[in-house]
């Protein structure tokens, strides 16, 4: 016979219904301190929403108590992430005199990931100001912040960022090719310039992701770069080149198409199938 | 008698053992599935969602409805498909064999035309092809079929049609809310060994819909409806996600789940024999992927998006319950070999192994079990106090957990948006656990019997209410 203390069972069952007692309390003290929470955010935010208004004309001449200001510091930084162009440099103007762009800074250098992430989407419409922290969180420990670096780097449309970012699908903290991707996409670029040395990049898949990028994104002035990758010893990157050739449709690619040495590969039979398509038009 | 008391004794504590270990293995699962929530809920994902909404590189998605019989929501649904929130969506309903006039609904409102398509030569399904009709721009495929009874031979006969890179399953009467697809088709863009992605499904019985959208979220009238909200929570909410984070997830329910095309087709598409076709999908995958030692991963998506009508009566609730036990047990016969199998990782050593242990043969334990234990404490052959610690295991841990899952649900979601919505959803853990538990236990007793001893698989009928619909300022049904 297995021997149990006395009393044992019962200290057991009131523990259980001690404890379910405090989470069915816990579940009606979070609704209700949420519901008030929520109510006094909301109407601090309405208060607050016209003075973005007022930032964007580049008036800040507002007195704001405390909470308010830091109400409205957060609005701005999400405001920054929906403008552009005038309307996103007066913002980031004003958040840098908050001292919010310090703030993320440093609450990017965090150990919680999720800390991280939060500093870093709320920073991403001022990457410009620091691209070098975005770089260094490109190779974040954690998966889902190098994601998301990945996506501001879309979203702030930073030239400097590019080169780092198309590497970065490459290594022991590789981003998604496809995230990647996305990325150069939403960051649109109108010339191969902002793509530095990736064209030539000595690693295969990089080099075959920038030509592909290049074709997709149609800048014609990388049309040299994405000829040479013909040339290469990756058939990868052959690949990506053909397919970049056919989307910029120039019939100037016909003379390195020609160049091609002749065999029985893919890349050959597709490149002689593609200067009949430039010629034909 | 003191035979009799030894076996009553011994039989306690095996169930004490048994319990505690069902119990604490869920509570860490639980744990797990908090923590998950937790992070899905805090990351900062208005940016990858938007990201994914409006990339030319965002995979395209199949969704495969299969209907039968669903003249009277079929057009609400379609509709309600194609405007979610999604860039590249390609619909194809089956009409399974209907007898109602589901076809000719779609084809009035959709201005269907005859359609070439070419359909892939795999999956094989058994009922015939009649013929296959598309909207001009290809947005919707409706394939007309013979019914051979089975949902998952109409989602073969879809899939033949699906041509985009992700296909999602759902069913007709469920309905999606309008970022589903993107909240889905992220992990799959965020993880490129990602094969299949479960998502949370609710009881749409309560909420109000307008133009196929979720505008009013209640607890339903009814006290079978309302202990299936529950139950929705500490399975799908957070067991599911728990599970998934160890990579150990077996079910993703067939009202909702996205795979990879290719995933799908190497397996066959979905088993035509079994009843738990959805979690069979999943094991296939997952030891396809473990034979050929692929890196592979199932996620989940914590965040609410599937809305599902479930039975309204206990008697429909016993007809899907004993066919839900009976799959299981299918299941496992027919996987056996993976129990306990290293090769097959957390699924093979933990998830399977507690499916069969606690989820199959649970019921046997709970009934023999309580059934010897009442009966020993009330006679005097064991002590009231190890009966009490019998209890405390089963029924304390139960309802901590199911405390637990409805302050996950409550900090992280917080769907219903009443106080008054909040004590129901109290209540309804302890009466289900007190009073319904039992009843349930019995339902599943007779699933296990019938999977043990194979008697035919048998899907049955459920009546479906239909959605409370918002007309102006009234809800009527």
């Amino acid at each position: 016979m297995i021997q149990t203390i006395p009393g044992l069972s019962s200290a057991l069952l009131l523990a259980a219904a001690v404890v379910c007692g405090l989470l069915a309390l816990a579940v009606v003290i979070r609704r209700m301190v949420r519901t008030e929470f929520s109510r006094r955010e909301e109407l601090r935010r309405s208060r607050v929403r016209p003075l973005v208004l007022d930032i964007l004309d580049g008036d800040t001449s507002f007195d704001l108590s405390r909470r308010d200001l830091a109400a409205l510091v957060l609005l701005a930084s999400e405001t920054a992430g929906y403008v552009r162009g005038d309307d996103r440099s007066a913002l980031t103007s004003w958040l840098t005199t908050q001292q919010f762009a310090r703030t993320c800074l440093k609450k990017m250098k965090s150990p919680f990931a999720l800390t991280r992430a939060r500093a870093l989407s709320r920073f991403a419409p001022m990457a410009h100001l620091a691209p070098r922290s975005i770089e260094q969180m490109l190779n974040d420990r954690d998966e889902g912040v190098r994601s998301l670096a990945a996506q501001s780097v879309g979203l702030s449309g930073s030239a400097a960022l590019t080169p780092p970012l198309l590497r970065s699908i490459e290594g022991p903290r590789a981003i998604p090719a496809r995230i990647v991707s996305m990325a150069v996409l939403r960051a649109s670029p109108t010339s191969i310039a902002v793509f530095g040395d990736t064209l030539v990049d000595p690693n295969h898949r990089v080099r075959a992701l920038a030509i592909d990028l290049a074709g997709q994104l149609n800048l014609v002035d990388g049309r040299k770069a994405i000829e040479d990758g013909l040339d290469s010893a990756s058939s990868e990157v052959r690949a990506a080149s053909l397919r970049s050739i056919q989307r910029l449709g120039s019939p100037l690619s016909v003379a390195a198409l020609e160049r091609m040495p002749l065999n029985n590969t893919p890349e050959f039979w597709s490149a002689q199938a593609l200067v009949r398509e430039l010629l034909v038009g | 008698m003191e035979i009799l008391t030894g076996i009553t004794y011994w039989v306690t504590w095996t169930l004490i053992v048994y319990y505690a270990l069902y119990n604490g293995i869920f509570l860490l699962v639980l744990l797990r599935g908090a923590r998950e929530v937790s992070r899905e809920v805090n990351w900062p994902s208005a940016m990858s969602l938007s990201e994914v909404f409006a990339n030319p590189l965002t995979p395209g998605i199949s969704i495969v409805v299969p209907a039968h019989n669903e003249e009277s929501g079929i057009v609400d649904s379609v509709q309600a498909l194609l405007d979610l929130r999604y860039p590249l969506s390609r619909i194809v309903v089956v009409d399974d064999g209907s007898t109602d006039s589901t076809f000719h609904t779609l084809q009035e409102n959709f201005d269907l035309r005859p359609s070439k398509k070419a359909l892939a030569a795999v999956p094989e399904h058994q009922g015939e092809i009649i013929d296959v009709w598309a909207t001009r721009n290809g947005e919707l495929t409706v394939i007309r079929k013979h019914s051979v009874r089975l949902r998952s031979d109409a989602v073969n006969a879809g899939l033949r049609a699906a041509d985009q890179e992700i296909v999602c399953m759902i069913d007709a009467d469920s309905l999606l809310e309008r970022d589903a697809l993107l909240h889905i088709a992220a992990p799959f863009i965020a993880d490129p060994t990602v094969v299949g992605v479960g998502g949370v499904i609710r009881p749409a019985n309560g909420v109000t819909v307008s133009r196929g959208a979720v505008t009013n979220i209640e607890m339903p009238k009814r006290w079978v409806e309302r202990i299936q909200v529950v139950e929705y929570l500490r399975a799908f909410l957070v067991g599911r996600t728990g599970w998934a984070s160890i990579n150990g997830l077996m079910i993703i329910s067939g009202a909702f789940g996205a795979f990879r095309r290719e995933a799908v087709l190497e397996v066959g598409g979905l088993d035509v024999n079994s009843l738990a076709e959805d979690a069979d999908l999943v094991v296939s995958i997952t030891k396809k992927a473990r034979d050929e030692n692929r890196p592979y991963r199932l996620a989940f998506v914590a965040e609410p998006v599937c809305w599902t009508e479930v039975p309204n009566t206990f008697s429909a609730l016993s007809v899907q319950r004993r066919r839900w036990s009976q799959g299981l047990g299918e299941l496992i016969a027919k996987r056996r070999t993976m129990i306990l199998n290293p090769r097959y990782g957390v699924l093979g050593m933990l998830t399977l192994p507690y499916f069969v242990l606690f989820e199959f043969y649970g019921p046997i334990f709970g009934v023999l079990g309580a059934l010897i234990a009442l009966a020993g404490a009330v006679t005097g052959l064991i002590t009231w106090q190890l009966f009490m610690l019998a209890f405390f295991v089963s029924v304390g841990l139960s309802l901590i957990s199911s405390l637990a899952s409805v302050l996950i649900e409550e900090n992280a979601y917080h769907r219903y948006s009443r106080l008054r919505d909040v004590f129901t959803l109290l209540a309804t853990t302890l009466i289900e656990l007190m009073g319904f538990h039992l009843v349930h236990t019995w339902w599943r007793l007779q699933g296990v019997y019938r999977a043990i001893f194979r008697r035919p698989s048998e899907w049955g009928t459920i009546e479906r209410a239909g959605f409370d619909q918002a007309t102006g300022t009234e809800t009527v049904r």
